[in-house]
């Protein structure tokens, strides 16, 4: 009897000990990470829109770049635990002309989730840039959606089919070298190389993608911006 | 026998005395020595290697990745060691690992306020510090029945031998792989990238020519088989 109370009282004393241990670092670190979190935000929007920015630029610097020259045009929110609507932020130049669209889109990878943004121009059909800001996949494989070589293909091509106004938009095997950009054009105007050995990355990137643009549409439609 | 808590054996301890010296009295460098090289984890044991596989592309990850480990592996081992006597048999792993993975959030939260792009780019993998068999092997086998100080050394020792591994394999693969080093570009336009480098079987080649290598400088001791 002893002995097992003493276990008790063991395992919760050294929980509690850890779980104060942990507290403690998290509240001493927490405004930091949330920083960091937040510069990674602007500073995607940014580049995936292509404004010029220094790349040795503070993070008061950043913010300020991002404000003026983004507004947020419509919002996620949480209703009943699931997400509704998207970010989307208007991309403009020094005269407010729009530059582009860049919307977060996000869903489940291999390992954990994955969270970027895309940017279309602002004919709202062409792809401008892509861009991850979260993902855990795996190093040297679905890790390689990071990669320049990877993100490069996106740039010029439409969200549509050819002969269709659905939204639709495919990663599909190479067709010799990966991410060879001559090849990656002889494809269809609506594809890109995925990446080999990522299949379950590749599959989850086009399908919330996919997602992503046809909610990008319907929110623009119902916004009633004009093309 | 009723009533009593089953935890470690306690042995008198004879009054020692810490000094300055402290490393070089007794079995305590030894220790360490024996696990940077002798039973290197990953040359010998064989220990360690999915992350020795995942994270070896750059050598800046493999670099911060071997000081979190080194962290979380001597002070792991150092508070298994201090608490091995309060600490009852029946629920002693489940109190290392709670030990462990309490090190290997404050890396894990350290690099993600300090570090964030190398803590993105090695993903799940510091959090998979947790299940790395080096450490749980040396807080079983070594720091739940040795004085504090030892063990720490013996942890530390573990962890610089699996680093010591990890660096060599990256210094061959970064290059290979993407033509730099910590980033910086060393070979020319020229070269063209080994992918298979910058790929886990590019480790796994690697990894086997340096543990023949190694194996071939000092050979291990085989026992005759009766």
């Amino acid at each position: 009897m002893r002995e097992k109370l003493y276990i008790i009282a063991f395992a919760l004393i050294i929980s509690a000990v850890a779980s104060i241990v942990l507290t403690f670092a998290n509240s001493v670190l927490k405004e930091r990470i949330t920083r960091n979190r937040q510069l990674q935000i602007y500073t995607s929007v940014i580049n995936v829109l292509g404004i010029e920015m220094d790349e040795t630029a503070g993070f008061k610097e950043i913010e300020r770049k991002f404000k003026e020259h983004t507004e947020l045009i419509s919002e996620e929110k949480f209703e009943a635990g699931k997400v509704k609507g998207m970010d989307i932020y208007r991309g403009v130049d020094e005269d407010g002309n729009t530059i582009g669209y860049a919307m977060k889109i996000s869903g489940p990878g291999f390992w954990g989730p994955i969270a970027g943004f895309l940017a279309v121009e602002p004919d709202r059909k062409t792809i401008k840039g892509i861009t991850f800001f979260q993902y855990e996949e795996t190093p040297g494989l679905g890790g390689r959606i990071v990669e320049e070589e990877f993100r490069k293909q996106f740039i010029g091509k439409k969200i549509f089919r050819p002969d269709s106004d659905e939204p639709e938009f495919k990663l599909t095997p190479p067709r010799g070298r990966m991410f060879d950009p001559a090849l990656v054009a002889k494809k269809d105007i609506n594809e890109v190389d995925a990446i080999t050995g990522a299949t379950e990355t590749s599959s989850a990137l086009q399908s919330f993608m996919n997602r992503g643009l046809v909610n990008f549409q319907r929110i623009m439609k119902e916004k009633g911006l004009e093309q | 026998m009723s009533g009593q808590v089953d935890t470690a054996p306690r042995r008198k301890t004879t009054g020692k005395r810490l000094s300055a010296l402290w490393i070089f009295q007794g079995r305590n460098l030894e220790a360490m020595r024996t696990q940077v090289w002798q039973d290197n984890p990953i040359f010998r044991q064989m220990l360690g290697i999915c992350s020795a596989l995942a994270v070896t592309n750059l050598v800046l990850n493999t670099f911060v990745m071997c000081a979190g480990v080194i962290f979380v592996t001597s002070f792991s081992c150092l508070f298994v060691s201090l608490l091995r006597y309060y600490t009852p048999r029946r629920i002693r792993m489940i109190t290392q690992v709670l030990i462990i993975a309490t090190f290997v959030i404050i890396v894990d939260l350290v690099l993600k306020a300090f570090m964030p792009t190398v803590s993105r780019q090695l993903g799940p993998y510091v959090g998979l510090i947790i299940t790395n068999c080096i450490i749980m092997g040396r807080a079983e086998s070594f720091a739940s029945r040795n004085p504090p100080g030892i063990s720490f050394l013996d942890g530390l020792g573990a962890a610089l031998g699996y680093s010591v591994v990890l660096l060599a394999v990256a210094i061959v693969r970064e290059p290979l792989g993407s033509g730099t080093i910590f980033g910086r570009q060393v070979l020319g336009d020229w070269f063209m990238h080994w992918q298979i480098m910058k790929l886990p079987p590019g480790a796994f080649l690697t990894l086997g020519v340096l543990i023949w290598i190694a194996k071939y400088i000092s050979p291990e001791k085989e026992e005759e088989i009766r």
